[in-house]
């Protein structure tokens, strides 16, 4: 399996612009860094002198968020060329996207949807990856979402749902933890159930924050501190997989960037180093 | 030697010659900028790291020299409770910290600002104060420029070791090369005015005009920049890298985003003009009529993203990652 | 045709208000107005409205987050008309690409200053910002607008949280940028009061 040989990288963040100077005096505490491949897709010209510098500095994991491989009505030609040039130009290790649609009919949901856990969508993503992973060098994961709205007609379990999808396409996970920690609260299933389903040895790459309560809902708002059940899973998983990379994924409500820093250590102590004697203050 | 008053170039006349001239000039002053450009070979060396722990001190310098140390030593004064802004003025503070624990630089300033004593006037009362109005710091009468400069050595040297400014074997090239182009138009000048009063015409005047903008362009072309074309880049990255802690909310002191490192390592960045809008605005304000040698022109309020924009976000970036949301239920995705 | 259509009539669902509102009261009639199969006209009748309805706001909430990054002078400036006007604005707009959030924030501007009962200053405090937008994808050198309210005052004081002092006094807002760079220059002249 491709997937073997890829390199562990350790605990990376999420690039925001919002951090890039703290990053800079912190570099030696970040392992690696993710990026938003949108965000360099017919770039302004700072974004580019961005990217270039940060390159220099990080190894550059792109993370897509608008391929919409999900989409019933096929891929957008224009746009995965601009996505296949950025990523084949980088050469990152691996890239990652979601299993979910963002856009159809023409219209731009503005964000990631879920699909119905049916066998028609699992050809139609099926398809769409296939398409796109020959135009793409680097091994590509796939990310879980998480839903508000589940899609009735659900012919499989999620985890069953996303399995076929890994298996037919030969790709890696990217196994976010709180996204599965949100839907298991919103949709009320059990965690140990949807790992049993997964194929674990395909997990390259765990995501990881925190959300908010509101109205009864587990918001995935990637705007505060990783809950203690996500450190948990984190600890879990370690024991269960060979993980390459944890990446911190804040997007929003940024604290210092020494909390961002320490929630960094703690996953590398999780996830890379678990014979480490871990502060139980974290969980 | 009739051939030197019977050629192409003798015989020329009026503006055809004028023509003839602007383009050779045109290309005298590209050849001089190209050559003196290509002596500066610093950006064949991998470029520069930028530091996790950047001294604000080198990088004022190299960005402006001992004008920029001395606005960042001050800002440094005031920010470690030495000093105090009035309406104009700098003014040493009562109950001050012990001055012996401050760099010699900043020590060195604080020594000759509590010697001093100026005249203000504040909501019509006139008074005599110990410290100084800011531009008073460079004039060349107090030395405080000179005074720094003792200080500044050692960044000189160090900015010359790092090829970040340009070395005195570019500066000897551009000097020879200049000359050079400046003897060539002045020497075409000479043969031109020499042939045509020879030919008992005195219609110079026009080539004269032409002749000295055209030195005035070529002594523009070959002063080589202070900064090598290392140390060109090198500035750039540092400002790309800390773009963002130009951001307002970082400088002002009530917003829990407020860290205090942040202001002197964006000051020494950016220059003065970034604290418009934070907190030390006063400061901005008053520095900024007393700008005398900042390497860049302006303020930098900077717009469009990357700079800083008088605090405001950036707008270049695509925005939005995968969670985001919130009030009122948003987020949703990976 | 079943998938395709199904995400068709959810990404409406997800982003078109009145047609939500419509679809949440009476699901049955609406659903029939797509061609949708029986069997996915039962499956989308079962969606749980108030998720629905959630997920729906919580993507104009992200596009209001997003829009208040680039445009926070003007955010500050209208306070919480603001999101009241955005959530307004939404309802005929829905940008798409890579740079959605971008021509959001540039519409919602347009948006704005056609606004009869905005105060002009703040309709100004947009055009700036929109102005700024626009200077990343310019292939200018030279940006010169004319506002007719003090700008460099009015966002130092809406930085400070200060009273803004709206009298009139004509500016003139310069961007200036030198060829092969990426960096603005910008500086505020201010002419005279009016």
């Amino acid at each position: 399996m491709i997937l073997d040989n890829l390199p562990t990288l350790g605990a990376g963040i999420g690039f925001r612009d919002e951090f890039i100077g703290e990053l800079f005096l912190n570099r030696n505490k970040v392992d690696f860094l993710e990026i938003i491949s949108d965000h360099y897709i017919d770039p302004h010209p700072i974004k580019t002198e961005e990217l270039a510098l940060i390159r220099k500095y990080f190894t550059l994991i792109p993370h897509g968020i608008n391929l919409s491989l999900g989409s019933a009505e096929g891929l957008d030609k224009n746009y995965v060329k601009k996505l296949a040039k950025l990523i084949n130009d980088l050469n990152p290790p691996w890239w990652s996207e979601h299993i979910c649609f963002t856009q159809a009919g023409g219209v731009d949901i503005g964000h990631l949807s879920p699909l119905p856990f049916t066998w028609e969508a699992i050809n139609v993503i099926v398809k769409n990856i296939k398409e796109v992973k020959q135009l793409i060098n680097s091994p590509l994961i796939l990310e879980n979402i998480t839903y508000m709205l589940k899609i009735p007609g659900a012919e499989m379990s999620e985890a069953e749902f996303i399995s076929e999808i890994l298996e037919q396409t030969d790709s890696g996970m990217l196994l976010d933890i709180t996204n599965l920690y949100i839907n298991s609260i919103n949709h009320k299933f059990d965690i140990e159930e949807f790992l049993a389903q997964i194929p674990l040895e395909r997990i390259v790459q765990l995501h990881f924050v925190g959300g908010y309560f509101h109205r009864g809902m587990l918001i995935d708002s990637h705007s505060h501190p990783t809950h203690k059940e996500v450190w948990q899973l984190m600890e879990r998983l370690s024991k269960i997989t060979k993980l390459k990379a944890t990446i911190l994924e804040r997007d929003e409500n940024f604290p210092k960037f020494t909390e961002l820093l320490e929630e960094l250590e703690h996953a590398r102590s999780i996830a890379f180093n678990p014979s480490k004697e871990r502060a139980m203050s974290w969980v | 030697m009739e051939w030197l008053t019977n050629n192409p170039i003798a015989n020329l006349h009026g503006f055809e010659f004028l023509g003839f001239y602007l383009c050779f000039a045109v290309l005298t002053v590209v050849t001089c900028w190209l050559l003196i450009k290509n002596t500066d070979q610093s950006n064949s060396l991998p470029p520069l790291e930028i530091p996790q722990i950047p001294d604000p001190y080198e990088i004022a310098y190299l960005r402006g020299k001992e004008n920029e140390v001395i606005r960042l030593a001050i800002f440094s004064l005031i920010d470690k409770g030495y000093l105090k802004l009035g309406t104009d003025y700098i003014e040493k503070r009562e109950g001050h910290p012990d001055p012996s624990l401050l760099p010699n630089l900043e020590k060195s300033l604080f020594g000759w600002i509590s010697q001093q004593s100026t005249t203000v006037t504040e909501n019509s009362v006139t008074k005599t104060i110990s410290g100084v109005k800011p531009y008073e710091l460079f004039s060349i009468k107090n030395g405080m420029p000179s005074r720094a400069k003792v200080y500044c050595e050692s960044y000189q040297n160090l900015l010359e070791k790092k090829r970040l400014v340009t070395s005195e074997k570019v500066k000897e090239v551009a000097w020879k090369v200049g000359t050079s182009g400046v003897l060539i138009l002045m020497g075409l000048t000479g043969y031109k005015i020499a042939i045509a009063y020879s030919q008992g015409r005195h219609n110079v005047g026009f080539l004269i005009a032409l002749t000295i903008f055209s030195i005035i362009a070529l002594i523009i072309a070959s002063v080589p920049s202070r900064l090598s074309r290392r140390g060109k880049l090198y500035l750039k990255e540092l400002q790309q890298a800390f773009a963002n802690i130009a951001k307002t909310d970082k400088m002002n002191v009530s917003s829990p985003n407020y860290d205090s490192q942040v202001p002197t390592l964006a000051m020494a960045i950016f220059g003065v003009g970034i604290l418009a809008g934070t907190s030390f605005s006063l400061f901005e304000q008053i520095f900024h009529r007393s700008t005398s040698n900042s390497s860049y022109a302006g303020s930098y309020y900077g717009s469009g993203c990357g700079s800083s924009s008088c605090g405001s976000g950036s707008s270049c970036s695509g925005g939005g990652g995968c969670g985001g949301g919130g009030c009122g239920g948003g987020g949703c995705g990976g | 045709m079943g998938l395709t259509e199904v995400q068709k009539t959810l990404a409406l669902l997800y982003t078109n208000r009145e047609l939500r509102e419509k679809f949440l009261s009476n699901p049955q009639e609406i659903a029939k107005d797509f061609s949708l199969t029986p069997v996915d006209i039962e499956h989308l009748t079962a969606l749980s409205a108030f998720h629905l309805d959630e997920f729906a706001n919580s993507l104009q909430y992200k596009r209001l987050g997003e829009v208040i990054k680039v445009l926070s002078l003007t955010e500050k400036s209208l306070k919480s008309e603001f999101s009241d006007l955005f959530l307004e604005f939404t309802n005929n707009y829905l940008p798409s690409g890579v740079k959605k959030h971008r021509d959001d924030a540039l519409a919602f501007t347009k948006f704005i200053m056609s606004k009869k009962n905005i105060p002009d200053w703040c309709k100004e405090i947009a055009e700036y910002e929109a102005t700024r937008i626009e200077l990343g994808e310019a292939n200018k050198l030279l940006v010169i607008k004319v506002f007719r309210y003090p700008l460099k005052q009015i966002i130092q004081a809406l930085f400070q949280n200060e009273e803004i002092n709206i009298r009139k006094k004509r500016t003139l807002a310069i961007w200036l940028k030198l060829p092969s760079q990426t960096k603005w220059y910008h500086r505020f002249l201010t002419l005279f009061g009016s």
